[in-house]
C-alpha cells in the first residue's frame, strides 16, 4: 500500500488523477453523457501515457461521475448519471425548499465517505480474493464468466431474452479473426484488418458515443436549471444526526452489491433508499425532502464504485460496462488483468487503490467550492456539446490504428447502438460478451479438452458447479413463471 | 392487435447466419473443439433468444397509438449519420481540419440551428482544439488533403 502511495503521489499520476476526477464530475454533471462513454472517448488520449497512469485517470472518470450525477438531480430534477435517479426524488425537493446548499454538501460528503470505506474495503478484499482465483481452473473461469453473463443479462434490463440475445451477438463478435488454437480466420471476408480480431475502442464509441448523440438530437431535450440561491454548502449538525446512519448503511450496502456482476451502482441506490425509508422514525418525509434520502443513496453509489472494481482487478471479470473499458484499457496498454495482476502488476493495482485514498479527498475540495461553475456547465446548450463529442469520437476511432474501416466500424455499431435503444435491447450484455468472449472461449475449450468431452467436469468441480446452479437457478426463476402463466391462459382459454 | 417484432425477425436472420458461418469453420467435436465450436454455440443461444422474443410478441397485445412520440426529430438523425458517412468519405480526399471544419459547421448550423456567427468561431475552435491534440500531441497521421494541415 506504501508503495501504491508512491505511485499516486508521483507529479504525472496526480495530475492525472486530478483531470480524471475533473472530467468525471464534469461527464457526471451533464445529462445525457455517462462515464463509460467519456472512457470510450478518452481512451485513445491514454496511449502515451503508461498503464498505471492511464487507469489511474480513467478509474478518476468513472468514480467523479458518481460525485457529479447528484448535483444535476438535485438542481435540475434529471439524474446526471443513472446512478443518482434515486437523488432527484428528495434531493430536488430540498432544492425547491431553499436546501439545495446542504443536499449538494450532504450528498459530497456522503460520497467522500463512502467512498473512502469503499476503497478500503477494496485493498483490503482485493488481494484474499486473487489468491483465491489463482486456484480456478479453465471450468471455474468458463463457468464464472456464464454466471457474470447471465446476472448482468438478469439485474440490468428489462428482458432476459434480449440481454442474452446481445451476450451472444458480443460473445461472436469477440470471436472475429483468427482462431488462437488453429490459426483460422473467423468472420473476415477477406479483411486483413480483422485479422487480429475486431478492434474494441470504435464499437465501444459507437455503441455509447454515437447512439447517445442520435437519441439526444432526436429528442429535444431543454433542462431547466432551478435558480436556488445557495448560502452554505455546510449541512447543519441535525442534518449530520439524520444522515450519518444512513451513510454508513449505504457504504456497506454499495460495496458489497457492487460486487455482484450485474448490479453496478444503480441497485444499490434503491436498495439504500428503501432501508433507509423504513428505518426512518419520519417515513412519510421521503419524497418530500428527507436528507437521508439524499445522503444512503449518494452514499451506496460511491461504494458500489469500488465495489465493481474488486471482480474486476481480482478475476479480470468485470461486472459492468464501466468495468469492462477499463479492462479494455488495460488490455491495449498490455497488461493481463486476471489472477495474477497484483503480483505481475503491483503498480498498477496498488497504484490504482492509492489515486483512489487521493482522488476522493480531491473530489471532496473540488465539489463544494466548484458546485457554482457545474451549474454554469448545466447551462452549456447540446448544440455545442454534440458536434464535439461527434468529432471526438471519429477522431478518436481512426487515431487508434489510422484505419478508415475503424469509421466505418464505429458508424455501424453507432446506426446499431440507436437502433438497440429504440427497441429496448441493452447494450452492456452486448460489451461484456465482446470483451469476455475470448476468456470464456478459451476456459470453455480447455475444459472440453481436459475432460475429454465430457461436460460433468463444470458440475463434479464444486467452485464450478456452484456459480453454475446459481446461472441456471436465474435462467429458470426468469423463464419458469412465464411458462406457468402462459400455461394457465391456454387452459383459460 | 397482435404485431411481430421486426428486431426478432432480423435476430433469428443473425442467428442463422452465425450457426451456418461456424459450420464451414469445423466444429471438431466436444473432446477436440474446432473453430466454429464456440460462434456455432453462440448461434444456437441467438436463435433460441430470438425465438423466445418473436413469440413473445406475438402473443402479446399493442396499442397502435403507443411508439408514437412526440416532438421527436427524426431528421436530425439522418443529418449526423450523413454527417459521418461525408466525414468517412472526404477525410482522405480534403484531409483533417477542411472535413472537421465542414462537419462541424453543419452540425452546429444545421443540426443546432444556431446562427452563422457562433457556428463558424465554435468550429474553428472544435477543429483547432483537436487538431492540437490529436495530430499534435498524439502524434496521429491523417491522410494528407488539399490542406497541408
Amino acid at each position: 500500500m506504501i508503495s501504491g502511495f508512491s505511485i499516486a503521489l508521483a507529479p504525472v499520476n496526480l495530475l492525472f488523477c486530478f483531470i480524471g476526477c475533473v472530467l468525471g464530475t464534469l461527464v457526471g454533471v451533464l445529462p445525457g453523457m455517462g462515464s463509460a462513454t467519456t472512457i470510450a472517448l478518452l481512451m485513445p488520449i491514454t496511449f502515451r501515457l503508461s498503464p498505471v497512469t492511464a487507469i489511474i485517470m480513467l478509474a478518476g472518470i468513472f468514480y467523479g461521475a458518481q460525485y457529479g450525477g447528484s448535483t444535476t438531480s438535485i438542481l435540475v430534477n434529471i439524474p446526471g448519471e443513472a446512478t443518482s435517479v434515486v437523488t432527484c426524488i428528495d434531493g430536488y425537493q430540498m432544492a425547491r425548499q431553499g436546501r439545495a446548499g446542504p443536499a449538494l454538501g450532504i450528498s459530497a460528503f456522503a460520497s467522500f465517505i463512502a467512498g473512502t470505506l469503499g476503497v478500503m474495503a477494496l485493498a483490503f478484499f482485493g488481494p484474499p480474493l486473487a489468491e483465491l482465483a489463482i486456484k480456478f481452473g479453465p471450468p471455474e473461469f468458463a463457468s464464472l464468466v456464464f454466471l457474470s453473463l447471465m446476472l448482468v443479462g438478469y439485474l440490468g434490463g428489462k428482458s432476459l431474452p434480449k440481454a442474452l440475445a446481445m451476450a451472444a451477438i458480443g460473445l461472436t463478435i469477440g470471436t472475429v479473426g483468427q482462431d488462437p488454437v488453429n490459426i483460422q480466420p473467423r468472420f473476415v471476408y477477406g479483411i486483413l484488418e480483422f485479422n487480429s480480431g475486431m478492434n474494441i475502442v470504435p464499437i465501444l464509441m459507437g455503441l455509447f458515443g454515437i447512439a447517445e448523440i442520435l437519441s439526444n438530437v432526436e429528442r429535444i431535450i431543454k433542462p431547466e436549471v432551478l435558480d436556488a440561491k445557495i448560502k452554505t454548502f455546510l449541512p447543519s449538525l441535525q442534518d449530520w444526526r439524520d444522515s450519518i446512519g444512513a451513510i454508513l448503511r449505504g457504504a456497506g450496502i454499495g460495496f458489497f452489491i457492487g460486487l455482484i456482476p450485474g448490479s453496478g451502482a444503480i441497485v444499490p441506490t434503491f436498495i439504500s433508499y428503501g432501508i433507509e425509508k423504513k428505518l426512518s422514525k419520519h417515513p412519510e418525509q421521503f419524497g418530500r425532502g428527507a436528507i437521508e434520502g439524499v445522503a444512503g443513496p449518494e452514499s451506496a453509489n460511491n461504494a458500489a464504485a469500488q465495489g465493481t472494481l474488486v471482480p474486476l482487478l481480482t478475476f479480470g471479470i468485470p461486472p459492468n460496462v464501466t468495468g469492462a473499458l477499463l479492462l479494455a484499457a488495460l488490455m491495449i496498454h498490455g497488461v493481463r488483468v486476471g489472477p495474477l495482476l497484483i503480483t505481475q502488476h503491483p503498480d498498477v493495482f496498488w497504484g490504482c487503490v492509492a489515486s483512489m485514498y487521493l482522488g476522493n479527498v480531491m473530489l471532496l475540495i473540488l465539489n463544494l467550492p466548484l458546485i457554482p461553475l457545474w451549474v454554469r456547465v448545466l447551462k452549456v446548450p447540446y448544440y455545442l456539446l454534440f458536434p464535439l463529442i461527434t468529432l471526438l469520437c471519429l477522431v478518436g476511432s481512426y487515431s487508434i490504428n489510422n484505419s478508415l474501416l475503424d469509421l466505418v466500424v464505429l458508424i455501424v455499431f453507432g446506426v446499431a447502438g440507436y437502433l438497440m435503444q429504440k427497441y429496448e435491447y441493452p447494450p452492456a450484455p452486448l460489451v461484456l460478451g465482446l470483451i469476455l468472449s475470448p476468456i470464456l472461449e478459451k476456459s470453455f475449450r480447455q475444459a472440453l479438452i481436459i475432460s475429454r468431452g465430457d461436460f460433468s467436469i463444470f458440475f463434479t468441480r464444486p467452485i464450478s458447479a456452484a456459480f453454475l446452479i446459481v446461472a441456471i437457478g436465474l435462467l429458470l426463476s426468469h423463464f419458469f413463471p412465464l411458462f406457468i402463466r402462459r400455461f394457465r391462459a391456454n387452459v383459460a382459454d | 392487435m397482435k404485431k411481430l417484432d421486426k428486431s426478432a425477425i432480423f435476430l433469428l436472420a443473425l442467428g442463422v447466419f452465425i450457426i451456418l458461418e461456424a459450420r464451414t469453420m469445423g466444429v471438431g467435436s466436444f473432446s477436440r473443439p474446432g473453430a466454429g465450436l464456440f460462434p456455432l454455440l453462440s448461434g444456437v443461444v441467438l436463435l433460441t433468444m430470438a425465438l423466445i422474443i418473436l413469440v413473445a410478441s406475438a402473443a402479446k397485445k399493442v396499442n397502435p397509438s403507443a411508439g408514437k412520440g412526440e416532438g421527436r426529430n427524426v431528421w436530425s438523425v439522418f443529418y449526423v449519420l450523413g454527417a459521418l458517412l461525408f466525414f468517412r468519405l472526404t477525410l482522405p480526399v480534403l484531409g483533417y481540419s477542411c472535413t472537421a471544419f465542414i462537419v462541424l459547421i453543419f452540425l452546429i448550423k444545421i443540426v443546432g440551428g444556431h446562427k452563422w456567427f457562433p457556428t463558424v468561431v465554435w468550429s474553428v475552435v472544435f477543429t483547432g482544439f483537436s487538431y492540437l491534440l490529436f495530430a499534435q500531441w498524439l502524434m496521429v497521421q491523417f491522410p494528407k488533403g488539399v490542406l497541408p494541415f
